[in-house]
Parts: C-alpha cells; structure tokens; sequence
C-alpha cells in the first residue's frame, strides 16, 4: 500500500471514528460557480450533511448548489462572509448537527483534511480545530502584505486571549455545536479574529492542524488598501470583544 | 426697518420646508413624534433669526448672545459656536445610532427570511422523498 494509500485509509477510520456524532459542514459562498460543485461533492465523502451559504451571488452558485448540496440557505441581500458564516451556523444547528465545519467554496481549502480536523478534535477535546497554513510551506506563497496582516491579526489574538495558534485568519474550520451556540454574532467583517478571540477569553478550547492552502483563488481580497483599513477595524473588534463579551 | 437679504428669504424657505417635510414625514408614520418635535424647533429657529434680522423685529443674535454669557461663555460667538457644534454632534451620534440599528434589523431580517426559504426548501424535499419512496411501495 503506498503512503498515499495510507493516509486515505487513516481518513476514512477517523470518520469512522466520530460516526456517533452528526458533522454537518457548511460552504460560504459568493460567486463560486466555477469551483463550488467540486468542493461540495468532495466534503460530501467525509460529513453527513454539506449545507451552503449562498451570499446573494449574481452568477450561477445558487443553482449549482441546489443540484450538488444537501441544502442551500441563500442570502435575499449580499452580507458579507461573515454574515454567511453566521447563517450557515443557525442552519447547521437547526438541523441538529454535533459538530460544524466551515470550508471555503473556492477551492482554497482541501476537504480531505476534513478527518484530520475531527481527529484533532477527539484528541485534544478541543471545541474549535482551526486548519492551519502555517504549520506548512504554504503560507510562504502568499504576498509579503497578506503575511503580515495574518501574522499581527494571529499576534493580536494570542496576546489577548492567551491561547498559542498560528493562522487566525483561517476560514478552515471545526467546531462544536455547543460553543457555536453560546457565542455571539461576530461582526461581518474580521469574524475570524472576533470569533477566535471571543471563544479563547470564554474558556473554550483552540487546537490547529496543518492544511496547505494555495494563496491563487483570493489573494486579490487582500490589497495594500484592506490592509490599511485592518488596524482600526482590529481595534474595534478587540475593544468590543475585551470590553463587551 | 427692513434690512432683507436673499440669505435671510433663503432662511425664511428652508425653516417652512423643514417644518412641512417634517410634518409630513410623521403624518405618514414614517418619522415618530420626538424626531418631527426636534425638526420643528431647528425650524422655527431658523425661521426666528431669518425675520429678525431681516425685519429688525427683534436682535436675535445679540439676545442669544446675553443669554451665552449668562451662562459663562466669556464670548457670545464663542458660545454660539460651540452650541451649534454641540447640538450637531448630537443629531450625527443620534443619525448614526439610528443608521447602525436599522443595518442591524436589515441584516437579521435578511438571515430570517434565508433561513425560513431553506427550512421550506428542505421539507418540499422531505416530502417529495417521502412520496416517492410511498409510490415504489407495492
């Protein structure tokens, strides 16, 4: 059996493993019709239920996901990716879901590391797996712009809610439905960070594992002109969650 | 004595439009009691230092200015400065809270009624399985 081989067949056992809890898996989406039908297909092979967020796209996502997905919650007015998330979170736990996991539908994440976010999980007993680019080579790709936002918004986060990760501004995600419950509504921009940040001050507890995420598909998200508007933003967010939660 | 200048007609024009628009905005339920009270004292205001100043009926400006110093402002123009920035702040924090609740009410409403389509959507598909696996039944 070659490594390869190997490392599939630990997936599937890991899967097998967290059979007795229900995983439902949620796709934000915007304008994804190029890339969504294959995300959706391949998570489908690792969750019970793969819903999808689409965010008022002007393109084909939401007939896509109609055939492809399990069900398509779809946005009347375009929220942004946090308002995505946060629907796909009411509706992964309105269906009753154990476990919830976040992935892209831009292909930038690999749903085959799926298993080894809900392995991580059952290790470390953690109620949020976040998929790191950091622990890889990946995050080497990615502009010089991009890595130091990521890395002063992963400092903010440590610093402020004492908890030791890597990639806070990962949208690769696990978590379990109970924690999902008791948080707040984060902000529709920088939900990550607020989220992040407000899960690890409430005492619950943040694990990573490694998962290449190519830089291509939404690099362009994040200009010299985001960038600039972040500090502010990052500091209102901060104050919010340290003053307010 | 009339010492009229267009800026004082102009004065005169502004204070009824806002007093008229206000009006109607709370005939049509679409502005509540507080806000057309608000909007009538800015317009009667302005239209109190239009026709004073214009018509000589009365020195406004020399009356708010007593009224100032008797407050403590050393400067009467000071003081009238810094009223108006302050009551403009007010109306911006109170326009901005407002803008920010009706954002937040839009974007709830929005995820409920995503979220009431694809709750519908989910049991239209539950019950056509459900019918189509009844008719395979012998």
């Amino acid at each position: 059996m070659s490594p390869e081989q190997d490392v599939l067949q630990d997936h599937h056992l890991s899967a097998e493993q967290e059979e007795e809890q229900s995983v439902g898996a949620i796709v934000p989406a915007y304008n994804e019709a190029d890339t969504l039908r294959q995300v959706v297909s391949d998570t489908k092979q690792y969750v019970d239920q793969v819903i999808v967020v689409d965010d008022a796209s002007t393109d084909e996502t939401f007939e896509i996901a109609a055939e492809s997905a399990d069900g398509v919650v779809r946005h009347p007015q375009n929220m942004g990716v946090g308002g995505a998330v946060q629907t796909g979170y009411l509706a992964a736990l309105r269906e009753g879901h154990d476990i919830v996991i976040q992935i892209d539908g831009d292909g930038q994440h690999d749903p085959s590391f799926i298993p080894d976010l809900l392995e991580k999980m059952d290790e470390e007993d953690a109620d949020m797996v976040i998929g790191s680019r950091w622990l890889n080579e990946s995050y080497k790709e990615y502009s010089l712009v991009r890595r130091c936002g990521i890395n002063f918004f992963t400092y903010e986060a440590n610093l402020l809610g004492g908890i030791d990760i890597t990639d806070v501004t990962s949208g690769f995600r696990a978590y379990r439905a109970d924690m999902l419950r008791d948080l707040e509504q984060p902000e529709t921009s920088h939900w990550a960070l607020e989220q992040t940040l407000e899960a690890a001050r409430s005492g619950y507890r943040i694990a990573e594992i490694s998962t290449p995420m190519p830089p291509e598909t939404d690099d362009s998200q994040f200009d010299v002109g985001t960038f600039l508007r972040y500090p502010p933003r990052m500091i209102l967010i901060s104050l919010k969650v340290l003053l307010f939660r | 004595m009339v010492n009229a200048n267009p800026i004082h007609y102009i004065g005169i024009l502004v204070s009824v439009l806002l007093v008229y628009k206000s009006y109607k905005l709370v005939r049509s339920g679409k502005e509540n009691v507080l806000e057309f009270l608000v909007w009538l004292c800015f317009g009667l205001g302005i239209f109190a230092l239009s026709v004073s100043t214009a018509f000589r009926v009365f020195n406004t400006l020399e009356w708010f200015q007593a009224m100032l110093a008797f407050l403590g402002f050393r400067s009467g123009r000071d003081g009238v400065f810094v009223v108006a920035i302050l009551g403009l702040m007010l109306l911006l924090f109170y326009t901005y809270a407002n803008a920010k609740s009706n954002q937040k009410r839009v974007s709830d409403l929005n995820q409920k009624v995503a979220l009431l389509k694809y709750e519908v959507r989910q049991q239209d598909k539950r019950d056509s399985e459900s019918r189509q696996s009844n008719e395979k039944r012998p």
